[in-house]
């Protein structure tokens, strides 16, 4: 159990040590967001939420999807840092340890999903800064950051799995736009469903995303916890299964 | 008390893809505490050789035991008894040194006092204090390399497994790092290194493996290798320029039949079989006796000692301190 945490503690520390070397990226991952909030939320002000109730503005209905876009960008990205490793020859020498794989592939994705829970606050911030009228009350709270986490953890691994298997920056910012943006624009995160056409909503429905901005949205706009067999457990599945897949890979690589 | 079989190694055959054949049926015993060194020139095998050793590539053919452990099925528990210390130096640029150790430290499962402990005791012995504070990126390159081999042994193996590990070194971090192997192999342990210095390798290494096109061609001490496969080279320079060429070197020919002669300006080269009978001093009478029959004054003579590369040369037609080059194919097709 000792040697567990050990590992755990010594891979997160090291990806939060690394984090905070580049400010730029950190930066940049809270800009970005800042950004689509004021674009988007003063592009689409006069926007009519057929579905919402009247007194909420389009601003407090795009805060919770930025923030889980927030979430899924910084995800996304997450295996850029393997590669790195890969590329300097470090990653073939933490293999070479007997530090158990998926402890190590625990530790970086426990580091990146702090950090992006953390960004997640940041944008919920910046979006009341910017007037959204948000609640924040601890169990719905509570219950979005357990959902924006496990989402997290699985957009994480497969950012590590497609790292570990295509073993270059190109391959993988390929992965990041081909995935990013539809999941976005497939999702309830900048529209309701019920205001997309047909096709697109039944989509969105099953796009982790949604679910994902769904859950921020009860919480913070209506103080509400969705039932959790919905809510919260298809995307703890996603996790594990996403998990599953980075650590096994990373503990069969042969990289030399 | 006979040491113990460390690595056994047979029939081990790899290919590359595109059929590139880098090890042909490789047998080798190595037993523990010795210091061995691998050599050949660029492309030979020397790194895959090792990195077979420490298990990270698999092999089609052929079976590996380390430590009497099938090396292919216990490859997690020879990850505690082996360190293979790459050619390239695998460190992170954004971490300090202190760091790197500490980060280490936890993979190998080292914790509280004994980590710490261990971390000093590195600091010391490869003189990191100045600089393992700083982020790695600002190190020299024999800096790195320092760092780079702490961290080898961080867990103290008892195989260390080391590709060129002073390709970045000076001749003091050199120094340096041959004392570090002999008193690390003092410790119990054994150490096998690929370098393409060959003079540490004959000083320092109580066993010489050479290697070419992946076949395992000598496995012996260096002064076996080198007195049975090294050629005698004697260099005569004259004081003038060497006319009616032909007529000296057929009757040098005569006297020295299996001898390889050249000459080039002034001088002439003469490299020659050390059998039994072979004499430095009545050679080099021999051959001042018949310059003086052709009235040539001779300005200087020198023996080169017999060397590992002369050795490598003669069994294989190849330097090995020069890269893989044209005329070094030129060579081994004129012989």
């Amino acid at each position: 159990m000792k040697l567990y945490c050990l590992v755990i503690l010594a891979v997160f520390k090291r990806t939060w040590i690394k984090t905070i070397r580049r400010p730029v990226a950190l930066t940049f991952s809270l800009v970005q967001p800042l950004l689509w909030m004021l674009f988007f939320g003063f592009l689409f002000q006069r926007y009519s939420l057929d579905e919402m109730p009247p007194e909420i503005q389009y601003l407090d209905f795009l805060v919770p999807g930025v923030c889980s876009m927030t979430v899924l960008f910084g995800a996304s990205q997450s295996g850029i840092e393997l590669i790195r490793d890969m590329q300097n020859r470090f990653l073939a020498r933490i293999i070479a340890t007997p530090a158990p794989k998926s402890l190590i592939m625990g530790g970086k994705i426990s580091a990146d999903v702090s950090r992006l829970i953390i960004q997640a606050c940041l944008v919920l911030l910046l979006g009341v800064a910017l007037g959204a009228k948000l609640h924040f009350n601890a169990w719905p709270l509570f219950h979005m950051i357990i959902s924006l986490a496990l989402f997290g953890i699985a957009f994480c691994s497969l950012s590590c799995w497609i790292a570990l298997k295509a073993r270059s920056q190109e391959n993988m910012a390929t992965f990041v736009h081909l995935v990013n943006m539809p999941m976005l624009f497939t999702s309830t995160a900048l529209v309701p469903s019920k205001q997309m056409p047909d096709w697109l909503a039944v989509v969105a429905q099953f796009n982790p995303l949604s679910l994902v901005v769904n859950n921020s949205r009860a919480a913070l706009l209506f103080s509400e916890t969705p039932v959790l067999k919905t809510s919260l457990l298809p995307l703890l599945i996603m996790a594990g299964i996403l998990f599953l897949m980075a650590a096994t890979t990373l503990r069969s690589s042969k990289i030399n | 008390m006979q040491a113990a079989t460390l690595i056994n190694l047979q029939g081990i055959c790899k290919t590359y893809p595109k059929g590139i054949i880098a090890l042909k049926s490789i047998n080798l015993k190595i037993t523990e505490r010795e210091i061995v060194g691998i050599v050949g020139a660029n492309g030979s095998g020397k790194s895959t050789l090792l990195k077979v050793i420490a298990g990270t590539l698999e092999v089609e053919q052929g079976s590996s035991e380390i430590f009497q452990l099938n090396a292919q099925k216990n490859t997690e528990k020879l990850k505690k008894l082996i360190s293979y210390v790459n050619q390239d130096r695998a460190l992170d640029p954004e971490m300090t040194g202190k760091e790197m150790l500490c980060y280490f430290s936890a993979l190998y499962g080292l914790s509280g006092k004994i980590a710490e402990q261990r971390q000093k005791k590195l600091i010391d012995t490869f003189e990191l204090d100045e600089f393992i504070t700083r982020r790695v990126k600002t190190y020299s390159g024999g800096q790195a390399q320092r760092l780079h081999l702490a961290i080898g042994v961080i867990h103290q193996p008892k195989l260390l497994l080391l590709d060129e590990p002073t390709s970045a070194l000076d001749p003091a971090g050199k120094s340096f790092f041959w004392d570090f192997i002999q008193s690390y192999q003092q410790q119990g342990n054994s150490i096998i290194i690929v370098s393409h210095e060959l003079e540490p390798v004959r000083q320092f290494c109580t066993r010489v493996l050479l290697i070419d096109k992946g076949r395992l061609i000598a496995n012996d001490t260096a002064d076996n290798i080198i007195h049975s496969y090294a050629k005698a080279v004697l260099y005569i320079k004259t004081t003038s320029k060497l006319k009616q060429n032909d007529n000296i070197k057929h009757s040098m020919q005569q006297l020295f039949a299996s001898a390889d002669i050249q000459f080039k300006g002034q001088t002439v080269r003469l490299e020659i079989e050390q059998t039994k009978d072979f004499n430095q001093s009545s050679v080099l009478a021999t051959i001042l006796k018949l310059f003086q029959e052709y009235q040539l004054a001779v300005a200087e003579c020198r023996w080169e000692e017999p060397s590992l590369e002369n050795a490598y040369f003669n069994l294989t037609g190849f330097n090995i301190s020069a890269p893989v080059a044209k005329n070094n194919k030129k060579k081994r097709k004129a012989r």
